[in-house]
């Protein structure tokens, strides 16, 4: 019944795939096949991207997730996690705005769901991509108990800026 | 490097440093301690009411499993 289920996804939230494809996948992971838009997650089985609601974030599985992305696309001359950036970024943050740690260190709590797009994708690969990464990141803020990104935005955007300044100048990256 | 860019940079390494001070404020180079590290921060600064820690702190049906 699963494989009817990839089949019948509505093309108003996935692009269809095609039979061959939905045989792939039966033959690969069989009735638990998972739809297109589907990502595989460290706790948490299967998550439709582009369906996420706060009700399907997890701890476990952005901390798992940011600890094993690595920054700059991995052109980094040793692991530079996601994760770290962030704890660096939460810091930097709340010395500019006590209220932005959190905001800081969720900041990019998406990648773990996306991995991590380096700017150019994002700058030039047009709105579509950004309003997915948009979506689960306002899912991941309102999950973590971020009621008022705006407020805090500035603040972790400097803090963003100052590590990647760090992260570049240490020869990391 | 613009001045203003090294006071930037200076203070990303300060905090560096109080997250890793073992390593001069290094990355961590395994990643079950940034792991770690990620979720006691989350843990300390969400609050009680955020719906993600409200998952993990709820009856054990309800908690995710994988």
């Amino acid at each position: 019944m699963k494989n009817t289920t990839i089949a019948a996804e509505p093309a108003s939230r996935h692009q269809p795939i095609s039979a061959g494809e939905a045989a792939t996948l039966r033959a690969e992971y069989g009735e638990n096949a998972p739809p297109a838009m589907h990502v595989c997650l460290f706790r948490n089985g299967w998550v439709d991207v582009l369906q996420l609601t706060a009700g399907d974030i997890d701890l476990a599985d952005i901390a798992h997730g940011l600890a094993l992305t690595n920054r700059w696309n991995g052109a980094t001359v040793q692991a530079v996690s996601v994760a770290w950036h962030s704890l660096v970024v939460s810091a930097v943050a709340s010395e500019i705005d006590p209220a932005a740690a959190l905001h800081g260190l969720m900041h990019d709590a998406a990648e773990a769901y996306t991995g991590d797009w380096t700017r150019p994708y994002k700058l030039h690969l047009g709105p579509m991509l950004t309003d997915v990464a948009q979506r689960i990141e306002q899912a991941c803020l309102e999950a973590a108990g971020v009621t008022e990104p705006a407020v805090t935005s500035r603040a972790v955007k400097e803090a963003d800026e100052a590590v990647l300044l760090l992260e570049h100048a240490s020869r990391w990256a | 490097m613009r001045s203003e860019d090294q006071e930037r940079v200076a203070r990303a390494r300060a905090a560096a440093e109080r997250i890793n001070p073992h390593a001069n404020g290094a990355p961590f180079t395994l990643a079950n301690k940034a792991e770690s590290a990620f979720v006691d921060e989350a843990l300390w600064l969400m609050p009680a009411a955020a719906p993600m820690r409200r998952r993990l702190e709820g009856p054990a049906s309800t908690r995710p499993t994988r």
